[in-house]
């Protein structure tokens, strides 16, 4: 290792066409860290992952894993990384046993610990009496908990995973977590992505929001939610209404209209100050208000401020995750 | 890692030989029965062979290219779009050790059902089937080489399944027959343009090389034919590495 950095991006980025994928993103991570990378469908979160670890070429700039060059020094960085993808890329033609051993043998492994290490992964993941089928015979539950295996299997010292927890019930989604964490306490850096936020808010020491390739936050979760906007303001109308005031979208106060358009919700930094001038502006406008709450915001909200559209109008449908 | 690569390579045809070394054999015994044994009597000889002697080195040779070819063709085709490759792609292998596994094993391939070929030669009554031994296995390791090479290209380029499909029957399959694995130089010395053609065509050397390794007639020069066929897939195997390295069709 060149130095203690575990993901260096230098103003990385990756172009699609007319699309950018990937904005300059410029961010580190830091050892033994539980970062969370979040964002909408589509917002660049995989294409990262991907440039990092030789998936895909950068545009422009480059990234750096413990100090080693993506590019330049490509080898280095893929015996440091181990990286379960979102969907599943198992070898069709052979079994999961062979899967596993395989995978380590190409990461260097020797042949005998390849097999001892196959076998362990698979007995702890609960996939042993399944270790003679081929991988589109498992449920998808179990190819997602092979995924993940199989990325522990080369020892790593940074593990990648892309929406490990989506598609899993409830009781192997905490068994996942709950290994996730244990990593953590052995020291291995985890970058991980997902669509739950509730679950990057508890499990993540840093978290990264992402919007049409953009890295637009980043920081702890509470601090986050503490840099300004950590109430949420949630006022019931009386009947549904097309669109907000003007005065409330002109004010810079980030409002938007969600649940049928019956409901105004805010994210800010004083939740009863902000309740006051938002019902004064809906009264001022002749809208009628039945209730008015103020809580403590969820990360889930600021991360609906922030990456909803202009019109400020997000829809159930659009919503990233829920609860 | 190479190793495991290579392994990788080679069981997936090893664990299913009737489909992979079965499939190819068959069918050059039926050309042999066929062609060999059926027609050859009314042809008579050629160069002072059997017809079967003299054929038999053109289908070991097809034999040869076309299974050499097809093992990384459709192992990397399948690789790339089930999107297997990547866990390869993100190891700490290098271009040429990827590059490397896929060649060889493509090569063993070729040399297993090669090699079973001679020996069923070896048995047929009145058939020459070695001449110069060390000609023999240098043309089997060449040609090989040189099929592997081709099928990693191809296996790389293929968008879908039908381009495979498309590269053999209308570039190998073409080459292999019009290399002169029927017939002699001097049979088609009245059609210009073919005989032309067919000196240019790095198959009709392979065949020429093999045949005169197995029945110790050749019809062009072999220093030149070799030393050709050895440059060509040393260029081949280069831009497969240079593809690799690049990332062509792999890495988006
Ligand atoms: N191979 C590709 N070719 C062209 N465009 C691509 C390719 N891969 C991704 N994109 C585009 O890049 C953008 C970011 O996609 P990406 O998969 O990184 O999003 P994401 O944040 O992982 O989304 P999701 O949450 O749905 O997985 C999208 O606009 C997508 O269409
Ligand atoms: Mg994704």
């Amino acid at each position: 290792m060149k130095n203690d950095v575990p993901v260096k991006f230098f103003d990385i980025s990756k172009r699609f066409g007319d699309t950018l994928a990937v904005d300059s993103a410029d961010f580190s991570i830091h050892k033994g860290e539980f970062f969370g990378l979040l964002g909408p469908n589509g917002a660049g979160k995989t294409t990262l992952i991907k440039l990092l670890i030789g998936l895909a070429n950068p545009t422009e700039g480059t990234a750096e894993v413990f100090g080693y060059d993506i590019n330049e020094d490509y080898r280095q960085v893929h015996s440091y990384v181990g990286f379960a993808p979102a969907e599943a890329n198992l070898d069709r033609e052979f079994n999961i046993f062979d899967n596993l051993r395989f995978h380590a043998g190409y990461n260097g492994v020797s042949p005998r610990e390849q097999l001892e290490r196959a076998e362990q992964q698979l007995k702890k993941f609960d996939l042993w009496e399944k270790r003679n089928d081929k991988p589109y015979e498992l449920s998808t539950g179990m190819r997602k908990k092979l995924l993940f295996a199989r990325s522990m299997i080369i020892d790593p010292k940074i593990v990648i995973l892309d929406e490990p927890t989506a598609g899993l019930d409830l009781e192997t989604k905490e068994a996942v977590q709950n290994n996730i964490k244990k990593i953590t306490e052995e020291g291995v850096t985890i970058l991980f992505t997902t669509h739950q936020i509730d679950e990057a808010e508890r499990l993540c020491d840093r978290v990264a929001i992402m919007n049409e390739g953009k890295v637009i936050e980043i920081g702890p979760p509470e601090e986050l939610l503490e840099s300004g906007q950590g109430d949420l303001v949630r006022i019931t109308l009386a009947e549904e209404i097309d669109s907000l005031p003007g005065k409330l979208t002109r004010d810079g106060l980030r409002v938007e209209l969600v649940s049928e358009k019956k409901e105004v919700r805010a994210t800010v930094a004083d939740g009863s100050e902000a309740a006051a001038d938002i019902m004064r502006a809906l009264h001022g406008a002749g809208i009628a208000t039945k209730a008015v709450h103020v809580e403590k915001a969820s990360l889930e909200d600021l991360f609906l401020q922030l990456t909803s559209k202009d019109d400020k109008t997000v829809s159930k449908e659009n919503r990233v995750g829920g609860r | 890692m190479f190793l495991t690569l290579l392994k990788r390579e080679v069981f997936r045809y090893v664990k299913n030989p009737s489909v992979t070394i079965g499939t190819p054999i068959l069918s050059q015994i039926l050309y042999i029965i066929v062609f060999g044994l059926v027609l050859g009597p009314r042809i008579g000889s050629v160069a002072n062979h059997s017809y079967i002697s003299f054929m038999l080195p053109g289908l070991v040779m097809m034999a040869l290219i076309t299974n050499s070819f097809m093992n990384p063709g459709w192992s990397l085709y399948m690789a790339r779009h089930f999107d297997w490759i990547d866990p390869i792609l993100s190891s700490p292998m290098s271009s040429t050790q990827m590059v490397s596994a896929y060649i060889l094993a493509g090569v063993l391939r070729g040399l297993l059902v090669g090699t079973v070929l001679i020996i069923v030669a070896l048995i047929l009554p009145g058939v020459v089937a070695v001449t110069h031994l060390p000609f023999v296995l240098i043309y089997l390791v060449v040609v090989a080489f040189l099929g592997a090479s081709l099928g990693t290209i191809v296996g790389l380029w293929a968008d879908k399944f039908d381009h495979i499909v498309l590269a053999q029957t209308f570039a190998l399959f073409p080459l292999v027959f019009l290399g002169g694995v029927f017939y002699s130089l001097e049979m088609i010395e009245d059609i210009y343009i073919l005989s032309i053609l067919v000196k240019f065509n790095p198959v009709t050397h392979m065949i020429n090389g093999l045949r005169y390794g197995m029945i110790g007639v050749a019809e062009l020069y072999i220093p030149f034919g070799l030393t050709g066929l050895v440059l060509l897939s040393s260029a081949l195997f280069l831009v497969c590495v240079w593809l690799f390295r690049r990332g062509y069709n792999l890495r988006i």
